[in-house]
């Protein structure tokens, strides 16, 4: 498991710098369900965020209008759903 | 007609009726692009040829016309001169990533500094670069949330501040009593008039006493393959 935990992280990583944003967070989404605690997710996002984000220039760097870690707070957002969701599911197979 | 044509062309009438709008020559029907007329095509072509000599008179025009303007400032005094641009090739872009930046090719290693523009096309601006590394940059677009940027808008040259909206769009606040129209040119306030956008839609709500413009960059950021850089 722990191998394919791996592996899956190097095809986020690969994801997030040649996939869409949106297949990022559609592909980082469905691994949370899939492992237990997938913070790698997190921090995949997290480096994509302070390479791509908008640079904070002369304002605050959390300034509504210029946020630039929407990926990083969709990923924190899912994770915490994601983890009550498998608390109240069962996985068959 | 006699008994037996009639019969034949019963049939025929109707089916002709029934899949009339299936094979309609006009290209309204279902397969209409399909089988049109071979003339229709030809007479298509031919229009389409007149219309690309047209727009390629124009644009020698539009060329003559701008060495004219260039040469009219140099008499004056006021020539723009050649810019040191640098081209870039773009890494990543909208739609690959949430945020109005891009990321280029060139850095600090190829003279690259922070607030130089990004221009594309012949004279579109797209973007200041806000970040530079050795062999990177990141540009900020113009249509960023939170980017301002002093604008002249439509032939009577009014001033406002253009405000970035997101997804590539940008969005001017102005009194409803000053006429603007769709397709009204919007540049930045400097002497070679760098184009920022053509006015799309003009909200003007009469209970408002202000009217909201809002317009996009004239070229596709998602098909730009190249940026210049003006270095100067």
């Amino acid at each position: 498991m722990v191998f394919f935990r791996i592996v899956a992280t190097l095809a986020l990583l690969f994801g997030a710098f040649y996939a869409p944003w949106w297949g990022t967070l559609f592909l980082g989404s469905v691994l949370l369900f899939v492992f237990k605690n997938y913070v790698e997710f997190l921090v995949v996002a997290f480096l994509f965020d302070l390479l791509y984000g908008l640079p904070p220039g002369g304002e605050s760097l959390f300034s509504v209008a210029r946020y630039s870690f929407l990926l990083f707070t969709s990923a924190l957002v899912l994770f915490f759903i994601a983890r009550e969701l498998r608390n109240t599911l069962s996985f068959y197979s | 007609m006699s008994k037996a044509a009639w019969i034949l062309a019963a049939p025929k009438g109707v089916m002709l009726d029934a899949t009339a709008p299936l094979v309609a020559d006009d290209g309204g029907g279902l397969f209409g692009g399909y089988f049109s007329s071979k003339k229709r095509l030809l007479e298509e072509n031919t229009a389409l040829k007149v219309r690309v000599m047209e727009l390629e008179v124009l644009a020698l025009a539009n060329k003559r016309l701008r060495e004219e303007n260039e040469e009219l400032k140099k008499e004056v005094g006021r020539f723009s001169g050649v810019h040191e641009e640098k081209l870039a090739a773009i890494l990543a872009r909208p739609n690959r990533i949430p945020y109005d930046t891009l990321v280029l090719d060139i850095g600090a290693e190829d003279s690259v500094a922070e607030g130089n523009l990004v221009l594309a096309g012949e004279d579109s601006l797209l973007g200041r670069v806000a970040q530079v590394f050795k062999k990177t940059s990141q540009v900020i677009l113009y249509s960023a949330p939170g980017e301002t940027l002093d604008v002249i808008v439509g032939p009577d040259n009014v001033s406002a501040i253009a405000e970035g909206n997101g997804g590539g769009n940008s969005r001017i606040s102005l009194p409803r009593d000053i006429a603007v129209s769709e397709g009204d040119l919007i540049i930045a306030p400097s002497i070679d008039s760098l184009t920022l956008g053509v006015v799309g839609v003009v909200n003007a709500n009469p209970a408002d006493a202000f009217q909201e413009i809002m317009f996009k960059t004239p070229v596709n950021i998602q098909e730009l393959r190249w940026v210049r850089i003006r270095l100067d």
